[in-house]
């Protein structure tokens, strides 16, 4: 009976030398789970199209409403999404300014970037979901692509350039998890999360392809 | 003087603890080194609790309490000292691992990352599967051996008992912790 009282304290000190070891670890170097806040930027988005959206360049949308209303040349309102700041601009064929000042983007800011080619997309979910479907011209990074070494696409980003990362919507928290490593690890403070993800993108319509990444294969 | 049964039951000790030890401090110092990878690896296993986003205290406090747990047993394992409480520990963090990985992977059929040892893949590659529950099977093989025969001869414990020298027969019945 001694003996397993014994045994039971030795079991509990032990459990309690590491809670104090992982408590000072967190105190002295704690780690985040969320990208920091992105640094802000300003694009310069091409005049909008004076023809009617439905002639646009979009590719093989299939829902018009979200995509119409975006494209619509507007003046003063290129996006109304989180993660955007406001547009300038009087008319209609002058050129707007789509304002970068969130971590967290929507899909109409998302879509504005990809319209313009002013961002490079990342796709953070697993090989099999990337191959499926992803957005059109998007790279392909995963958490565990990051853990394992430097990926390949990562040569193919830019400092000065805005970069979004998205992965299946929802609940999924890889896209925040890469922009994270992206700023922590490499320096691209100008990295974006698309919150809506894969899902979103597609249930507007929107560009996809298909197929494994080149990039991926090339380290 | 020993006898040859304790002899060998030590031996058989100290290479099960050896070899699970050094196992779990390799997977501890990967884990611990980038303790950001290891919480999105628990968040892939999807447990109620245990979600980044909605759980993150519980997320980072997982991250670094596992390892830090992992490390701590597998040292005193090495060392034989308590060799029977980290031996439990172990087998206790494997077994809590199993049903993560059978949970995740196989009812839920999640396709993830295990985590299990960091950056490294462990003797299991690609996504988490039978393969690794029988890697987690045959460390808790090596951890029982350690928890039913103690540290031996050869471990820490085996410094703080004294060995009632008149009586040859303990040596067999000795609780070395």
């Amino acid at each position: 009976m001694r003996g397993m009282k014994a045994f039971v304290v030795k079991l509990v000190l032990l459990v309690a030398l590491a809670g104090a070891a992982a408590l000072t670890h967190g105190l002295i170097a704690p780690f985040r789970l969320e990208p920091a806040p992105a640094e802000r930027t300003v694009i310069t988005l091409p005049p909008p199209p004076n023809a009617p959206v439905e002639g646009s360049n979009a590719g093989d949308r299939t829902d018009g409403g979200d995509t119409a209303e975006a494209q619509t040349p507007e003046p003063a309102t290129p996006a109304t999404g989180t993660g955007t700041g406001t547009g300038t601009g009087t008319d209609a064929a002058e050129p707007r300014e789509l304002v970068l000042d969130e971590t967290e983007i929507d899909l109409e800011t998302a879509r504005l970037l990809f319209d313009a080619g002013a961002a490079d997309f990342i796709d953070a979910r697993i090989a099999e979901e990337y191959e499926a479907g992803h957005i059109l011209g998007a790279m392909h990074i995963t958490p565990d692509m990051i853990r394992s070494g430097v990926p390949a696409a990562v040569d193919f980003l830019s400092a000065d350039r805005p970069i979004v990362v998205y992965c299946g919507g929802g609940d999924c928290h890889d896209s925040h998890l890469v922009a994270e490593r992206l700023q922590s690890l490499f320096g691209f403070t100008r990295t974006h999360v698309f919150t809506g993800g894969y899902p979103e993108w597609t249930a507007a319509g929107l560009p996809v392809g298909t197929g494994p990444d080149p990039i991926a294969e090339l380290r | 003087m020993p006898t040859q049964t304790a002899r060998g039951w030590s031996a058989v000790s100290l290479v099960a603890r050896v070899l699970l030890g050094q196992v779990f401090v390799l997977a501890a110092l990967n884990k611990l080194v980038d303790p950001q990878a290891f919480a999105a690896s628990i968040d892939g296993f999807q447990m109620t609790g245990l979600r980044i986003g909605t759980n993150d205290a519980a997320v980072r406090s997982m991250a670094l309490f596992l390892p830090w747990m992992e490390l701590i047993a597998a040292l005193a394992l090495i060392c034989g000292f308590w060799t029977r409480a980290a031996a439990l520990a172990i087998v206790a963090m494997l077994a809590a691992f199993s049903y993560g990985l059978w949970s995740a992977a196989i009812d839920r059929g999640l396709a993830l990352d295990c985590g299990c040892f960091g950056d490294l893949k462990g003797f299991c590659r690609g996504e988490v599967g039978v393969c690794n529950l029988v890697q987690n099977g045959v460390l808790a093989g090596l951890g029982v051996i350690a928890l039913v025969i103690g540290g031996g001869r050869a471990s820490a414990d085996a410094l703080f008992v004294r060995e009632p020298a008149s009586d040859p027969a303990a040596d067999d019945e000795i609780d070395f912790g």
